[in-house]
């Protein structure tokens, strides 16, 4: 049997910690009778990394090291075979989702993290922190005030959204660079035992880096999971889609920062790569919208901390969308106001990333790699 | 005696035949001269082979038969009805068992196993020839019944034969009837507490008006045998009125100056020396003397309905059966036990169901209220790693335990948080589902391996308990709680025990009372007339206890609407002459059969009949030969084991 838990050291239960994680989704682990078919049908699940029995017990124990010294719920991708193969109902899969969340909340800020988790009004108060910093800065600049003509710069100086995008880019960047290097300072304290050799250490991290290439590149552990193509495809697609639209935003800001000659015409290719990316994310997401929709009366059991994210992503890429219409059509107000509720989407979703469920683009390709590096996979 | 006998060979298919060469085996015992006819028959118990019997037994006017097949456990019955059928003494049968003593033992001895079958069916044919008619000994049943123990199973047997319309005295040492179920606040599944559940069974057999309750009263003695057992009893006296004013009794323990430990709840909670039943059956109060100081408080408001110096009424009277529902007692741990005993903060289960049941809105224990409790489960049960003296499983505490957790959290709120330090989950049956409840409720489950128990240790005002759990790869596993709660197994009461011991009742090696077979003969004791129910059998739960008690009073009944029982007539005889008074018999006997009487001016052995059990010890044994097993008499035994097969019929006379 392999071993788990942070070998060697008297668990304490803690019930407040396994309280909090039941808020966070783990509420069916009570009914857990410990029988382990979910790790046995987990197609993810190996050896050296055995789960979700193992991470349903330490959240039943409440034991907060063993949690966080884990790094099995990055290796999961939510499929939920186990919840459909579990005979008590206790839903494995929402527990690995909540150690997935636990996991960011103890790594970031916790009370910013619970907005997104628990507290149902957190994305309102949220989007009306971003709100307020967004319009507090057009009136420092003394452009709080309605267009007069379909020019972008004069919706929003262009120092103005200069600005707001390095603040919450680097407030973003930061946090999520300190809760990934937490989460494998953690995961490197945790089960020493069962880690590689010192010697063997450098050779090994750069021998693991083709994987995470692979997961980056195509989620190749996510195509093992056995619900299905849809969701994996979605997924792609909507990856890809949101990469394409940050590549080409972030293009359209650095070789043309004045936006001379802005809108492009349909046949320049940054704005053919920008609508391609568009449709694909729009087309992606819709599958997994559709995908959810097919397994909902079954096993996914998608919670406010997914709908969040996913709903702010669609919202970005529909509003986007609406904008050109808008422009292209000449309306000046219409196309105002969605230009403005697109901006504050996309400040939202940079500032909060870290807090939301867009913090596993950041985290788990780094505990991947040091699964692998480690020897877990 | 016998002198034209049938034998009859069976084949069994060829259970018996493909081993033993039943033809040759016929053929051998036709030799002998007092047989008449000797067959081979394939199928004996068949309706053919029957009709076989019958038919010879009156055309050839036999006057015994032997029949060489299986055990007589199976087919005994059968052939003596064959025999009776064709106007033949029943008794005058001899089975041989060439099945399950030859044939199924010595497959791979062909030969060896024809010659053993011919010497067997010899010895029978030798038996049978000197056997002569027995008739079996008729006894009386009157309709009375004695039922020891006023739990929930002595009830449920009083009540089930009250109303069959046999007479029942149901006898209880303790003031109010109940026993353990008494003391439950929540007995499942009907999550009632036990005292209601008392109390409905207890009107219900007193309005069957055929139950005489002795509550408060001791059996000093009880002896005989079925039809015939006599019991001597000691009626404590309450000191008071049964029927004293309820107000004015109120009156009276409010103003009674004397206040002890109640012993009802553990000492959890107090009581003077005037005892008011408080919801309890029967509604009598008493005085206990043992702590009253005769203060006369009570006295003054009762006048003559409280006396003092009340005595004790001692009585005897016949029974000719009865039921020991005596129950259990719960294992009590050895101090520092699990830290029983040397940390006030651990509890056995059935105090902190009264700890629990004597508290108000939240729980509260020494003064502070209880929000973490750990059951450690398998107390005294189980024991054969950790070489106690219990290894059996006591059926009833995981159950009980579930349903605890769920009691207390629905009695005080989901803030109480449950431990459960289990080795196995046995909650059998529908129980599966309490389980899943606790676990719904959030009851944290623990498994600890018997090799390493938990530690119990006290922590301030809190218990720290550490054990390994195999279900977190063995790790140690850490729980501070404010209680600790032993969940303790059932063991046979000492009461009980020495009520089995005075009626000759076999006890397993549990110390539990044996039923005569588990399936074929439940609640059956070793002694005819004495049945057994409830936990006096074997740990039960509420529920089995109930339908023990009711099978019970079902068994008792066939025997009793009867109106008579029919006891095999294979006891021992005395001949008083040969006696010579040695008593070796009467230490000898495990039935308590023999006693000595006087005749003639000199000390003889004397067998009562209805007790004796046929064994043959004292036979056995007796120098003189005075004492003859009927059935087995030294002759016919004589016979039996100088029998030699060859030459063919050469011993017979």
């Amino acid at each position: 049997m392999a071993e788990y838990g942070v070998a060697g050291k008297t668990l304490k239960v803690d019930l407040d910690v396994r309280n909090l994680l039941m808020d966070y989704g783990a509420s069916g682990a009570a009914l857990c009778f410990n029988c382990g078919n979910c790790t046995a049908v987990c197609p993810l699940s190996e050896n050296g990394a055995p789960f979700p029995r193992s991470m349903v017990r330490f959240v039943q124990l409440g034991s907060r090291q063993d949690i966080l010294h884990s790094p099995e719920p990055w290796l999961c991708y939510f499929c939920n075979e186990c919840s459909a193969t579990c005979p008590r109902d206790a839903k494995p899969g929402n527990t690995m989702a909540a150690a997935r969340k636990y996991q960011i909340r103890s790594a970031t800020i916790g009370p910013v993290a619970d907005m997104l988790v628990t507290k149902k009004w957190g994305i309102a108060l949220l989007l009306a922190v971003t709100s307020l910093f967004y319009f507090a800065g057009l009136y420092y600049v003394g452009a709080l005030k309605l267009p007069t003509q379909l020019l972008f710069q004069a919706f929003v100086p262009e120092e103005v959204m200069h600005i707001a995008g390095m603040v919450a880019g680097i407030f973003a960047v930061a946090v999520m660079g300190i809760a990934i290097l937490r989460v494998l300072y953690w995961i490197s304290r945790g089960r020493q035992s069962r880690y590689i050799t010192i010697s063997k250490k450098i050779s090994a991290a750069i021998r693991s880096l083709p994987l995470v290439i692979t997961e980056v590149v195509a989620q190749r552990r996510m195509s093992k999971c056995e619900t299905g193509r849809p969701r994996w495809i979605g997924h792609m697609m909507t990856m890809w889609g949101f990469i394409g639209l940050f590549v080409t935003s972030g293009l359209i800001y650095m070789i043309n920062p004045n936006l001379t000659n802005y809108p492009y015409s349909f046949t320049n290719p940054i704005q053919i790569l920008a609508n391609v990316s568009a449709a694909v994310l729009i087309t992606g997401m819709c599958l997994i919208l559709l995908d959810r929709r097919n397994h909902r009366a079954t096993t996914q059991d998608h919670d406010y901390f997914d709908w969040v994210f996913f709903y702010t992503i669609f919202a970005a890429g529909i509003t986007g969308l609406v904008v050109e219409a808008f422009r292209f059509s000449g309306l000046l107000m219409p196309t105002f106001i969605a230009y403005s509720i697109h901006i504050i989407n996309v400040l939202f979703l940079i500032a909060f990333a870290p807090f939301s469920k867009f913090a596993h683009v950041g985290i788990r390709p780094f505990v991947i790699w040091y699964s692998k590096y480690a020897g877990l996979v | 005696m016998p002198e034209r006998i049938g034998v009859y060979v069976c084949w069994c298919g060829g259970n018996i035949a493909d081993v033993v060469n039943v033809k040759e085996v016929a053929k051998h015992a036709a030799g002998v001269p007092e047989v008449v006819v000797a067959k081979d028959i394939m199928f004996a118990c068949s309706d053919e082979g029957q009709k076989t019997m019958v038919d010879d037994i009156k055309n050839l006017k036999l006057d015994g038969i032997v029949v060489a097949s299986c055990s007589p456990v199976l087919h005994e019955q059968t052939f003596r009805r064959v025999a009776e059928r064709a106007g033949l003494n029943k008794y005058l049968y001899v089975q041989v068992n060439i099945r399950e003593q030859d044939s199924w033992v010595h497959a791979h001895d062909k030969k060896g196993a024809t010659e053993k079958a011919e010497e067997l069916v010899g010895m029978g044919i030798e038996k049978l020839a000197r056997a002569t008619p027995l008739n079996p000994i008729k006894v009386e049943l009157t309709s009375k019944v004695l039922v020891v123990g006023g739990g929930v199973s002595g009830l449920t047997t009083a009540l089930e034969l009250a109303r069959e319309g046999i007479h029942v005295t149901l006898v209880d040492r303790d003031r109010y009837l109940g026993g353990f179920v008494r003391r439950l606040p929540d007995v499942n599944p009907v999550h009632r507490p036990g005292k209601d559940v008392i109390a409905d069974l207890y009107s219900r057999v007193v309005s069957t008006g055929n139950v005489e309750i002795l509550s408060g009263t001791d059996l000093l003695e009880v002896s005989g045998s079925i039809g015939h057992f006599r019991a001597r009893f000691k009626e404590r006296s309450g000191h008071i009125r049964h029927d004293a004013d309820r107000e004015l009794l109120s009156r009276a323990e409010r103003e009674c100056p004397v206040e002890v430990d109640n012993e009802e709840n553990f000492g959890f909670t107090r009581r003077k020396a005037i005892v008011l039943p408080d919801d309890r059956v029967p509604e009598t109060p008493y005085i206990d003397m043992e702590h009253c100081i005769k203060c006369g408080v009570c006295q003054r408001l009762f006048g003559e309905g409280v006396s003092f110096d009340a005595s004790d009424i001692e009585f005897e009277e016949e029974f000719s059966m009865v039921v020991q529902s005596t129950g259990f007692q719960p294992y009590l741990p050895g101090r520092g036990e699990f830290g029983y005993g040397e940390t006030r903060r651990v509890l056995t289960l059935p105090e902190f169901l009264r700890l629990a049941d004597t508290s108000g809105k939240t729980l509260v224990f020494n003064g502070r209220q209880v929000r973490d409790v750990a059951f450690v489960y398998c107390v005294g049960s189980r024991q054969t790693e950790t070489g106690g003296p219990n290894t059996y499983c006591s059926r009833y505490c995981c159950t009980s335990t579930l349903n605890t957790d769920s009691y207390i959290k629905k009695k005080f709120g989901s803030s109480i948080n449950s431990f459960h330090f289990y080795r196995d989950i046995r909650a059998y049956g529908l129980y599966e589902t309490m389980y899943e409840r606790a676990s719904r409720e959030k009851g944290l489950f623990i498994r600890y391996d018997p090799a390493s128990p938990p530690s119990v240790t006290a922590e301030g005002e809190r218990v720290k308990l550490v054990t390994k759990d195999s279900l977190t790869a063995g790790r140690d596993i850490e729980v501070s709680a404010d209680l600790v709660v032993l969940v303790t197994g059932m063991m046979p009461s000492e009461d009980g025990k020495k009520l089995s011991a005075a009626l000759k009742v076999s006890s397993s090696k549990d110390g539990f009372v044996q039923e005569l077979h588990p399936k074929l003969r439940p609640v059956e004791t070793t002694v005819g007339g004495v049945l057994v129910g409830g936990t006096a059998q074997g740990p039960k739960d509420t529920h089995e206890s109930m339908i023990s008690g009711a099978a019970a009073a079902a068994k008792a009944s066939t025997l009793l609407m009867k109106g008579y029982t029919e006891l095999e007539p294979y006891v021992v005889t005395v001949s008083e002459q040969k006696c010579n008074g040695c008593t070796q018999c009467v230490t000898e006997c495990p039935a308590g059969a023999i006693s000595m009487v006087e005749m003639e001016g000199r000390q003889v052995a004397s067998v009562n009949v209805a007790m004796c059990k046929g064994c043959g010890a004292c036979a056995a044994i007796c120098e003189p030969e005075a004492l003859q097993l009927i059935g087995y008499t030294y002759p016919q035994l004589r016979a039996m084991v100088s029998f030699s097969p060859q030459p063919l019929g050469a011993q017979s006379k």
